[in-house]
């Protein structure tokens, strides 16, 4: 299976991703970072972090940029 | 494989932590093996309650006494990536782990539960593309006595034998009788009168 990385920013701080997660294809990948998505948004403390701004960048192997996900609005 | 709740004992969660850290996900990656031993130390030594993100960053993943978690989502982001590095290990090198490590979601403290079976190596069989094992390994149960497909063929043959010799010796018998000639039963029964 290939990797891809989730490397989750906003326009001044960046979380790279070092281990990667082995996923079938692009549609996996897609879900994967929706639920890291989901998972950081559901911490256990209150925070005044600005979700709109954060995004995912998924990577290739190789690094290369393959697609964006943007974190929702957290009253969506 | 499923999992039993209750209490584990410390020591079969640490010999999982050590198992589980050695997984390629957490070699890849040392900044979540440091953030999964920090939690479950923490946890075995009965500070469990006392994990937060602000302890995480500072004491585990190396952030400054700065470090705000109400600003920064960055131990929220890795807690993510742990939980999937962690079923990711259960799914696919859960090979000789007994005790299952878990981070529910919503928090950072880890959730011990024994496995009922610890799964067998699995059974290589190279997928012929990309030469990764099968996701899920697979627990069999081992028969008491393995048979070998010759094996077996030499046990069938030797019943069929038996069958065959059972079914001549029945034959010769009840064409015994039709011919008429005396039963050996009857002959001895009247020697004996």
């Amino acid at each position: 299976m290939p990797r891809y990385f989730f490397d989750i920013m906003d326009s001044t701080q960046s979380v790279p991703d070092e281990a990667g997660l082995d996923c079938r294809d692009l549609d996996e990948a897609h879900r994967q970072a929706r639920t890291l998505i989901v998972d950081a948004m559901t911490g256990p403390e209150a925070t005044r972090i600005d979700w709109c701004a954060w995004r995912v960048e998924v990577r290739d192997e190789a690094r290369s940029l393959l697609f964006t996900v943007p974190f929702p609005h957290p009253h969506a | 494989m499923s999992e039993i709740e209750g209490e584990v004992p410390p020591g079969r969660v640490v010999d999982a932590l050590e198992l589980v850290l050695q997984t390629p996900p957490f070699l890849r990656s040392p900044k979540l093996a440091r953030f999964l031993r920090f939690v479950v130390e923490e946890e075995l030594s009965g500070q469990g309650a006392t994990i937060k993100a602000y302890t995480i960053a500072t004491q585990a993943l190396g952030r400054g006494p700065d470090f705000d978690p109400s600003l920064d989502p960055s131990v929220r982001v890795e807690a993510g990536r742990l939980r999937r590095a962690l079923e990711d290990v259960y799914a696919r090198h859960a090979e000789g782990l007994a005790v299952r490590i878990a981070i529910p979601v919503g928090g950072y403290r880890p959730r011990f539960g024994v496995l009922d079976a610890a799964p067998v190596a699995v059974e290589a069989v190279p997928d012929p593309v990309s030469g990764d094992l099968p996701p899920v390994p697979v627990s069999r149960p081992r028969p008491a006595v393995a048979l070998s497909p010759r094996g077996e063929g030499a046990i069938i043959a030797l019943l069929a034998g038996i069958l065959l010799v059972l079914c001549i010796d029945l034959g010769l018998t009840v064409s015994a009788r039709l011919a008429g000639g005396p039963s050996p039963t009857r002959e001895i029964a009247v020697r004996g009168r």
